[in-house]
């Protein structure tokens, strides 16, 4: 009897050990993955794709960020929308509007806007939640996603974090901590999109995933689909590149 | 006639390729726009039923030419046709909203007949110049003071007019402007735009700080015959936006027993998750009347520069993507003593990429007299294709 409490005491301590630990190495995953795509600093050229059963519009844009609370963002196509640019320092977000040569503060509210009705939202865009930080992470198994060994992580949002999903599956290759697959799902625990990443190639000296494909689970035929054409990691850029004048300068350059 | 017409706008296509191939250091864009419309007078301008039909074709060509880090000249062209009855009205109306008076004459008609009249602009004529820190703008350019989206009392060189459906773009000014920027969000700007009346030069300066996540604007300097001082705020509360201008203005000479008057709007606007958008204003202007703002009033307020001739304007907006393609908003003005009000309806679709189909109405309401009681309404169709 004393035996069998002394195993079962083993197991229910490697148990909750285990667990402990997997909950460590979940967010130590996320994180890695979010660092290796994003780096220290990054540059991208990128265009985003909305399809739609009967209509198509793809938008060009150029992006450079350093760490989570800088980035900048300029659209480089249709001509409609060339020079419209998006800083953020932060928790906030400016926008540069060519045509009336303005700067519009943004208030957090018009994040949840997206383009053309694109899955993405301008949320999405300036990345203003983190995945490492406005969620707690748990490994719940592991699959094998386009051949490659991923771990599979639920990610539950934090009370206080800015995210409008009630949990997010995030599969994330064991290999290089690609993040091959995300299922997001809403306040009332369907699955509302579901982000694939494919074409894994080298990029800015990475192996990165160079297409997301967002998929909205009630809306057959829909997609839109992200292609990086070009990303560099790493390159110093000065905090200053950050501002509202360097802002309207490279959109009057694109 | 056609043949003209034509030609310019195939001179404009034929071009395009051309410029498309033009690498950096240069780039050039432009829409061309064309917009129908019907003008219904009100009855204070005729006794009949009467319809004026008219319509604008509308080119824009931008030019940038940026040979090093330091150096950016800009030039944009505005080319207009307009054709109808009352076409001369509607330029006067459409030169209403540009307000800040250019010290260059750039603008030229190429036509004059009855109905027809073709006239160009160069809209904006840029040399930008970086030296660290600093940056100075030379030329006829845009200085966009203020932080509300409709009213902006603290824009002292060129303020526009939100019911001017003529122009995209918001009037320039030919000045000197120098900014030196404190930090990302943060500078230091003066400007100067000199007049053909010396003494109705404007000259200004402002400095704006970013604390506590609000964009703060304090400014002062002298607008044509006007000591001005004011302030402006950007942030946000509960996620919606919240902006706010005040101006306080003084005449400087004449009128010596009238004594100084205060502009001010606030504004805030919240963007639902399913993308319904509302937005709120509110214009006050001290020196504008409670009576019948139309007329006689109007013109004053015209003279003066005003944003408005009421005592208080009322702005209320509601749009949403009702498809991705199709954009419907509703902005509405009202004058709550005269009771007059302006209602603009307008819906947004996307044919294809860059070519853009728009359906809006400019309906006015009101007594006679009153602000917007004599305008009539008007209806049209905006094709306008960007390139």
């Amino acid at each position: 009897m004393k035996k069998n409490i002394v195993i079962a005491v083993i197991f229910i301590s490697l148990i909750i050990g285990k667990g402990y630990s997997y909950a460590e190495d979940a967010k130590e995953i996320v994180d890695k993955a979010d660092k290796h795509f994003r780096g220290n600093t990054s540059y991208s050229e990128m265009s985003m794709k909305i399809a739609r059963p009967d209509w198509s519009r793809e938008l060009g844009m150029k992006s450079w960020s350093k760490g989570r609370e800088l980035s900048l963002i300029i659209i480089t196509e249709p001509a409609r929308d060339k020079g419209t640019a998006f800083l953020k320092r932060g928790n906030e977000v400016w926008n540069w509007v060519p045509r009336v040569e303005k700067v519009i503060k943004i208030p957090p509210s018009m994040m949840q806007q997206s383009w053309m009705g694109s899955d993405f939202t301008n949320d999405d865009l300036v990345k203003e939640s983190s995945i490492v930080e406005d969620y707690s992470h748990e490994i719940v198994g592991d699959s094998v996603i386009q051949g490659r060994e991923c771990y599979k992580i639920k990610m539950t949002p934090k009370p206080e974090a800015p995210v409008v999903w009630d949990k997010v599956l995030l599969w994330v290759s064991k290999k290089h901590y690609l993040q091959m697959r995300g299922e997001y799902y809403n306040e009332d625990g369907e699955l509302e999109n579901t982000m694939i990443m494919t074409d894994v190639k080298t990029l800015g000296g990475r192996l990165i995933p160079a297409i997301m494909t967002m998929i909205p689970a009630d809306e057959p035929g829909n997609k839109t689909v992200i292609t990086i054409h070009e990303m560099q990691f790493n390159q110093p850029i000065n905090d200053s590149f950050f501002s509202e004048r360097n802002m309207k300068k490279m959109s009057s350059r694109i | 006639m056609i043949r003209l017409l034509l030609s310019i706008l195939i001179s404009v296509f034929a071009a395009l390729p051309v410029y498309a191939q033009w690498g950096d250091p240069y780039s050039f864009g432009g829409y061309l726009r064309i917009t129908p419309m019907v003008w219904k007078p009100a009855s204070y301008f005729t006794s009949d039923e009467n319809y004026e039909v008219m319509n604008i074709i509308l080119t824009r060509q931008n030019f940038r030419w940026y040979p090093t880090t330091n150096f950016t000249f800009g030039l944009e062209l505005k080319s207009r046709i307009y054709q109808g009855g009352s076409i001369y009205l509607l330029k006067q109306t459409a030169n209403v909203s540009s307000l800040g008076a250019s010290y260059f004459d750039w603008d030229k008609n190429w036509l004059e007949e009855d109905e027809v009249l073709i006239n160009s602009t160069i809209d904006r004529a840029w040399l930008k110049v970086y030296f660290g820190d600093l940056q100075i703008d030379l030329g006829r350019q845009r200085i966009a003071w203020g932080t509300n989206l409709v009213w902006n009392p603290v824009d002292l060189f060129n303020p526009s007019n939100p019911m001017d459906f003529t122009n995209d773009e918001m009037p320039g000014t030919d000045a000197v402007r120098a900014q030196y920027y404190l930090g990302p969000n943060s500078k230091i700007e003066t400007a100067v735009a000199p007049q053909k009346e010396e003494d109705e030069t404007i000259a200004a300066g402002l400095l704006q700080i970013n604390l506590w996540d609000y964009d703060w604007i304090f400014l002062g300097g002298r607008r044509y015959q006007e000591t001005v001082f004011g302030f402006a705020w950007a942030g946000s509360i509960l996620d919606g936006g919240f902006r706010g201008e005040f101006l306080y203005s003084k005449p400087r000479r004449y009128l010596n027993d009238s004594g100084g008057y205060l502009v001010a709007s606030v504004s805030g606007d919240y963007t639902m998750k399913n993308s319904q958008y509302f937005h709120g204003a509110l214009l006050y202007n001290e020196r504008g009347t409670t009576d019948d703002a139309g007329g006689f009033r109007q013109l004053l307020a015209y003279m003066r520069g005003e944003l408005t001739p009421a005592r208080i304007s009322l702005w209320g907006e509601i749009a949403r993507d009702l498809t991705p393609l199709l954009r419907g908003d509703i902005a509405m003005i009202f004058n709550p003593y005269d009771n007059s009000w302006y209602l603009s309806p307008n819906f947004t679709y996307s044919l294809i990429t860059d070519l853009d189909v728009t359906a809006m109405a400019l309906i006015f309401g009101g007594d006679d007299g009153t602000e917007f009681g004599d305008t009539g309404n008007i209806y049209m169709m905006r094709f306008k294709y960007s390139f």
